[in-house]
């Protein structure tokens, strides 16, 4: 049986090269146009061809979005685009309109072209359909319970991809123009503005039936589908993406992380996961995350439970302090980059692609001038700390909260 | 053009006939209407008997498991030979094709219709399409020019802006403890910096919210009439006398009188909050 794929998004190029070196299968990307995120989307054409070099030479994959939902004067420029994704080697783009997907399959016929859930396909009677009009794959809604996606799975002769973490439209994904409204930015062409994450008051006539301390609002907690990746893999999905491409190294290492060690755990286990590792999972998966997460419609209903009242938008981790860009054996000392405040005699964790979460108290810690210091908060700023074991270029380190 | 009238009240049929060409009704499946499987054919006998057209909405997004139900719908749709049927979601097309009526489908496809390639792919597979709303008024015009006599539009009524599985308003109920009636259709969200009134609406399929104004333009319809396939009328939360005097217009705008009637209907109802939408509010990917 193939092997899942395990799908990461990047930002730009340092992040993609991250999401690689931290154990995904594959990397999906923006470029500067024709994307959604256009905030994210950050890769021009020479790292457009830079990243699929490098995805490739470690054993990935490329994957571009080209999901805009295009207007007749988003289209000049697409062809010599597609050829040029194409002449890289990338591996496939991810597209919303089935007009793109005749034009991709005329010029570059080897380019695979996936489906976005922006198409919110639901069902296997839209897959077929879809693989009649020439596509290679298909991202499903994120409106499906478990026992749905193993229906349209089992019953689809193409590679279904589904969402297993990350931020959840409320609405169904392209079909929403609640920020064109509000804002006059198009949702649709990468500048939603997230107006469903907003408050709202809410009436009937002229009665407010809305309560003050606690607005009306369509913000939903993010997804994490850990408990049901096994199931996934069983039934047969061939890729499980991650969202987030406007997301820090730090989250995509550390999602990317724990999901290929689950992944892998899953494959090299003959028995079920254990209620234990799933915990173990959760609770790695918690630490990037910045928002409440649930289940979503994997479980059946979103309930009340599955939103967020009086929560606008993400919070901010800085468990995160530093990543370590060399390391002397000889003298046990880690170069690093701050990222966040942190101090001497403080319990940090390191983690990296070779390395599973270690912990060591920050003893010493020295600045580019040799010159001790006891509170690192300058990011950017190169550090030597004193590391009593083996690190990484790429690893990194963060705080370690104990219960007090 | 020919003027296709969402039939909110089966009532309104009698009177809608001196005015439009066709209405658009539905039950299962469908995000607009929800009558009863005896209504639905009654709707098409009058229709039928009063030289309209029908159309049937089965335009709600279908998870894997009602599909059954759906495909068992089918086999009543295409007992009830209606005209043209309105759908939203792709799997339709193989489910149609099933039945043998596929020929009778019309993709509404809300906000995805947007550019001529898409447009052009589904019409050359003999299925009209229906424009999103979002376009202006020179990429509207291009792409009914290029595909003229196959887009519908929608030229009259609230615009939908977002559709969920989500019951937002029942999982709020819940959330503030509140007893209130979430199947109203006079409920509104007003966000809390805004001014806009958004009617919001609550059924099986989940929750859809509306645009606070009503798309309501003549000059630009004058224009743009000969290649509309089918200008859809949505009356959905909008006054009843209002709705019919901008039908009556309808019958005798063209591009001489177009301004004139608008401004009547303006001053006539000078509270309604009547817009042309997207038509010169380019919307863009600004970040």
């Amino acid at each position: 049986m193939k092997k899942v794929e395990l799908l990461a998004p990047a930002k730009d190029i340092a992040k993609a090269k991250i999401a690689v070196l931290y154990g995904a299968d594959a990397v999906y990307v923006g470029g500067k146009s024709f994307s959604l995120r256009s905030r994210a989307s950050n890769f021009d054409l020479d790292d457009l061809k830079e990243i699929t070099h490098f995805a490739h030479t470690h054993g990935s994959k490329l994957y571009v979005t080209v999901n805009i939902v295009f207007h007749d004067e988003d289209l000049v420029g697409i062809k010599e685009y597609i050829k040029e994704l194409d002449s890289f080697g990338v591996d496939a783009i991810i597209v919303s309109s089935i007009g793109l997907v005749q034009i991709a399959k005329t010029i570059a016929p080897n380019m695979e072209c996936h489906i976005s859930t922006q198409m919110s396909s639901l069902n296997s009677d839209a897959v077929a359909v879809l693989e009649g009009f020439g596509a290679d794959r298909i991202v499903l809604g994120r409106e499906l319970s478990m026992e749905e996606v193993k229906n349209v799975t089992m019953k689809s002769m193409l590679p279904v991809e589904v969402f297993i973490h990350g931020g959840m439209c409320s609405n169904y994904s392209g079909r929403c123009t609640l920020s064109n409204r509000m804002t006059l930015r198009d949702a649709n062409r990468g500048g939603c503005a997230q107006s469903c994450r907003w408050k709202y008051r809410l009436y009937q006539g002229t009665n407010l039936l809305s309560s003050d301390d606690k607005l009306f609002s369509m913000s939903s907690k993010d997804l994490r589908a850990s408990a049901y990746i096994e199931d996934m893999i069983r039934c047969g999905v061939a890729s499980l993406k991650i969202e987030g491409r406007m997301k820090s190294e730090y989250y995509i290492a550390q999602v990317v992380k724990t999901y290929r060690k689950l992944i892998d755990e899953i494959y090299a286990s003959t028995v079920p996961l254990s209620a234990e590792r799933l915990a173990y999972y959760d609770n790695e998966l918690s630490k990037a995350e910045n928002r409440p997460a649930d289940d979503g419609f994997l479980s059946g209903d979103c309930d009340n439970t599955k939103h967020l009242y009086g929560i606008n938008g993400s919070g901010v981790t800085h468990d995160y302090v530093a990543i370590v860009r060399r390391y002397d054996a000889n003298r046990s000392l880690a170069l690093v980059e701050v990222k966040n405040k942190f101090s001497v005699n403080e319990e940090l964790e390191v983690f990296g692609p070779c390395l599973d979460n270690t912990q060591f108290v920050n003893r010493l810690m020295f600045n580019e001038e040799w010159k001790s210091i006891e509170v690192a908060n300058k990011p950017t700023e190169l550090l030597y700390l004193r590391v009593p074991f083996a690190v990484n270029k790429d690893d990194m380190i963060r705080k370690v909260h104990t219960e007090e | 053009m020919e003027i296709v009238a969402c039939l909110s009240n089966k009532a309104n049929l009698p009177r809608l006939k001196d005015y439009v060409g066709g209405v658009i009704f539905g039950s299962l499946f469908s995000l607009r209407f929800h009558y009863s499987l005896k209504d639905c054919r009654e709707i098409v006998d009058y229709c039928h008997q009063n030289d309209l057209k029908a159309y049937i909405a089965v335009d709600a997004l279908i998870s894997e498991n009602d599909k059954t139900m759906m495909y068992s719908y089918f086999e009543f749709v295409r007992s009830l030979d209606v005209d043209g049927i309105y759908f939203s979601d792709l799997g339709v097309i193989n489910i149609a094709r099933g039945y043998g009526i596929a020929d009778r489908l019309i993709y509404e496809a809300d906000t995805l219709m947007t550019n001529s390639l898409d447009a052009a792919f589904f019409i050359r597979m003999g299925i009209d399409v229906v424009a999103a709303r979002e376009l202006e008024i020179v990429e509207l015009t291009n792409l009914l020019k290029k595909n003229s006599g196959h887009m519908d539009m929608q030229i009259f009524g609230h615009f939908r802006m977002s559709s969920s599985k989500r019951k937002f308003l029942t999982n709020y109920q819940k959330e503030i403890d509140k007893d209130f009636d979430v199947s109203a259709k006079d409920l509104r969200i007003v966000e809390e910096s805004r001014y806009y009134e958004l009617p919001i609406i609550e059924d099986e399929f989940g929750t859809r919210i509306y645009t606070d104004y009503i798309f309501c333009a003549y000059e630009e319809l004058a224009k743009l009439r000969p290649y509309i396939r089918r200008g859809i009328v949505d009356d959905t939360f909008v006054n009843q006398d209002l709705f019919f005097d901008f039908l009556a217009d309808l019958k005798k705008l063209d591009e001489n009188n177009a301004r004139y009637l608008r401004n009547s209907l303006l001053n006539k109802y000078s509270s309604a909050p009547l817009s042309e939408g997207y038509l010169y509010q380019k919307t863009v990917d600004k970040k």
